[in-house]
């Protein structure tokens, strides 16, 4: 068969055993029976279809087409780089091009954290990597989990020891290079933060070239007792791209977790942000901001398992939503029988700037336990009259004012970004993205 | 300056407005009073630009302009302010922001350069403390939890960022306790003079004793039935609207 009369499921199957023929030495290994358990799981599930309860409104088949290369090797310049960094920002930058780290791009890291080839590790047999990867990030409950852990052939292990306070965020950097081709990636990190120990991520989705660009991306994540992580998540990529992400985190006892995602940019988002409160007086706040307009689809899943007591997690997403487009908010928090003096928050807000626009939200809560306070709320409509005619009342034009109303709706999430040159940079974005250029 | 002439509103088919005949000339102030429901924040809001009204009938000339013709940012440009009986709250947006956009959205359409930061701050520093405001409050949301009283102040102030030509004061004084009432009626005596005018909506004799008005009119049923002095204005203190209303019962 050729190429052009392969289905894509076929490419993939391919795809998979070129690259497990490209893994020679580790053969033998976990690394190999992990693939190997997740692409049977694949190729028995395949994409799920709009039937399925969690795709329900997300038609991934509007996405897949055959023209896509799994070019893993690429390489960018320091020049393009640099177009698509933080002003400002002190980070440390790690860059990834179509899912591969580029030691070439990236930055000298601080002592405190190291991070590793998730292949290496499995090479030299680490304990760690071996009974944890891929555990957190179930490939049985996830389509996307089992495709990425099936195709990625390494992954960035970002380990912070225990006690360290690092300042510096850590930035990653992940492109997807679609100049020449319409490009598939799977970017794979595994985040590790130790006891009493504190990090800072950043990471940002990008697309270069004009070509259609799909990145499925997982992020395992395990936060250590008394631990903090935060986590900021920024999709800006061109309106060709496709981001399908899952960051599945594990939380221990006292430790604390946050994860603000804004989705600026692509065609098609599906973000599944999933949380284990695993240990008592854990916290976990997961925010989100989406903009929409033209036919793009945003959707956000997320899962908060409260699985011990005296936890808590608040769960705030806004949408700004123009034109044809759609967005979905599936929020899910279970209260588990042991998880009492649980308090569970929820909120989703959307603004609809056009009669086309839509917003399918669904908040499901699932309470075993009796000592809880859980709320949620969800709120949608258009921008408020009475504020707009104060406005204009006072000189400012029809466009402007909406765009001043539109930021008010937007600084509630961007406030929780308390790192000033991102905010920076995320708010000169939007402003050009509601046409509000500042005066 | 303003020039009414037979204007006709009307809200969800409802008529309000009934033929209000009003001039206004550069350097007078104007007080309108009369009974509730009786169309006085109809008529500030007609001339501001609100589109919940329906003006079936009538003209109204600013400065030999068609007003009615004008989106309300147009006519906040050319020159008209309102000072809103309720004004509304804007959560996450600071009242300096709020405040810098406006006047630079007004400077830019009358092709004037805009202000930079130090020159804006330098002004807002004055003009609060003009109203004896706290300049902590420009950097809170505009109008976001502040009392009544810090609202109605909060109005005036814009309105002396902005220095209208045409202010309409919609019962700015409700609201204000005594020494406030002294404050915003000092704040729009200063910025009194011969190329302005001010429309002064009220309830109370009180405020005219600050703010002396050159014409009172009594606004009863969507029309203007009695013009006179500021004597009219002590009149209605101590006769209440009846006798009006008996007049024009009589008349009819
Ligand atoms: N949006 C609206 N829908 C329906 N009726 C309205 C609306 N706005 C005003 N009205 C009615 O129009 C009439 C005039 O109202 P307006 O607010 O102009 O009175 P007012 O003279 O300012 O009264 P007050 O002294 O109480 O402020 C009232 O009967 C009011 O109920
Ligand atoms: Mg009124």
């Amino acid at each position: 068969m050729d190429q052009e009369n392969m289905t894509l499921l076929q490419r993939l199957g391919n795809e998979y055993k070129r690259s497990e023929e490209s893994l020679n030495g580790l053969s033998g290994s976990k690394f190999h029976e992990i693939r190997r358990k997740a692409m049977d799981i694949f190729s028995q599930t395949g994409f799920p279809t709009t039937r399925h309860e969690e795709w329900k409104y997300t038609n991934i088949f509007s996405i897949l087409h055959n023209g896509f290369k799994f070019s893993g090797i690429s390489s960018i310049s320091k020049e393009t780089l640099q177009t698509l960094v933080i002003p400002n920002l002190d980070c440390t930058k790690l860059v990834l091009v179509n899912g591969v780290y580029s030691a070439a791009l990236s930055d000298i890291l601080p002592d405190d954290v190291t991070v590793q080839s998730i292949r290496e590790l499995f090479r030299i047999k680490s304990d760690r990597v071996e009974n944890t990867y891929a555990e957190i990030a179930d490939s049985v409950k996830n389509p996307f989990v089992a495709l990425n852990t099936a195709l990625a052939e390494d992954g960035l292990y970002i380990h912070l020891k225990k006690n360290c306070k690092v300042e510096k965020p850590i930035h990653i950097i992940a492109i997807s290079d679609a100049q020449e081709d319409s490009v598939v990636s799977v970017p794979r990190l595994f985040i590790d933060v130790e006891k009493n120990a504190e990090l800072t991520i950043v990471y940002t989705s990008h697309t270069i070239g004009n070509n259609s660009s799909w990145k499925n991306s997982v992020l395992e994540v395990i936060v250590q007792e008394n631990a903090s992580l935060t986590i900021i998540n920024c999709q800006t990529d061109t309106s060709q791209a496709s981001v399908i992400e899952t960051i599945q985190s594990t939380i221990a006892e006292d430790a604390h977790y946050s994860l603000t995602t804004v989705s600026l940019g692509c065609n098609f988002i599906r973000n599944d942000a999933n949380v284990i409160l695993n240990g008592k007086n854990s916290e976990a706040h997961l925010y989100g901001l989406i903009l929409g307009d033209g036919k793009r689809l945003i959707d956000n899943h997320t899962i908060v398992d409260h699985a011990k007591p005296h936890c808590e997690s608040s769960e705030f997403y806004k949408y700004i939503l123009d034109d044809k487009s759609t967005g979905i908010f599936n929020g899910k928090v279970f209260v588990r029988e042991d998880a009492q003096k649980t308090n569970a928050y929820q909120s989703n807000k959307t603004i609809l700037l056009s009669d086309t626009a839509t917003i399918n939200t669904k908040p499901q809560l699932e309470i075993f336990a009796d000592d809880v306070k859980c709320s949620h709320g969800a709120t949608s409509g258009q921008l408020d009259e009475e504020q707009m005619f104060y406005l204009q009342a006072r000189g400012i034009g029809k466009e402007r004012a909406r765009a001043l109303l539109l930021h008010a709706f937007a600084v509630d999430i961007l406030k929780k970004i308390h790192i000033e040159p991102i905010v920076e940079w995320l708010d000169k974005d939007i402003a050009q993205r509601l046409h509000d250029e500042g005066n | 300056m303003l020039r009414i002439e037979e204007l006709y509103a009307s809200v969800e088919e409802k008529e309000i407005l009934k033929g209000i005949n009003l001039q206004v000339k550069a350097g007078e102030v104007h007080a309108i009073m009369g009974p509730n429901g009786s169309g006085k924040s109809t008529l500030a809001s007609v001339l501001a630009g609100r589109t919940d009204y329906t003006v079936t009938s009538g003209k109204v000339l600013f400065e030999n302009k068609e007003l009615l013709e004008m989106s309300p940012e147009e006519r906040a440009q050319a020159g008209i302010f309102l000072a809103f009986q309720y004004p509304v709250e804007i959560p996450g947006v600071s009242t300096a922001n709020f405040l810098k956009t406006a006047m630079n959205e007004i400077r830019k359409s009358k092709g004037e350069e805009t202000l930079d930061a130090m020159d804006f701050l330098k002004l807002m520093k004055q003009k609060a403390a003009l109203l004896e405001l706290d300049t902590s409050f420009l950097q809170r949301s505009l109008n976001e939890g502040f009392s009544g009283g810090e609202k109605k102040k909060n109005e005036i102030f814009q309105m002396a960022m902005l220095e209208p030509k045409l202010a309409v004061l919609d019962e700015t004084d409700s609201g204000l306790d005594i020494d406030a009432l002294k404050i915003v009626a000092n704040g729009v005596n200063s910025l009194r003079n011969n190329n302005n005018a001010f429309i002064v909506v009220t309830h109370y004799q009180r405020l005219l004793d600050y703010i002396i008005p050159d014409f009172v009119h009594v606004l009863y049923k969507g029309k203007i039935v009695r013009s006179g002095g500021k004597e009219l204005a002590l009149e209605l203190e101590e006769r209440g609207y009846d006798w009006i209303k008996e007049e024009i019962a009589e008349t009819v």
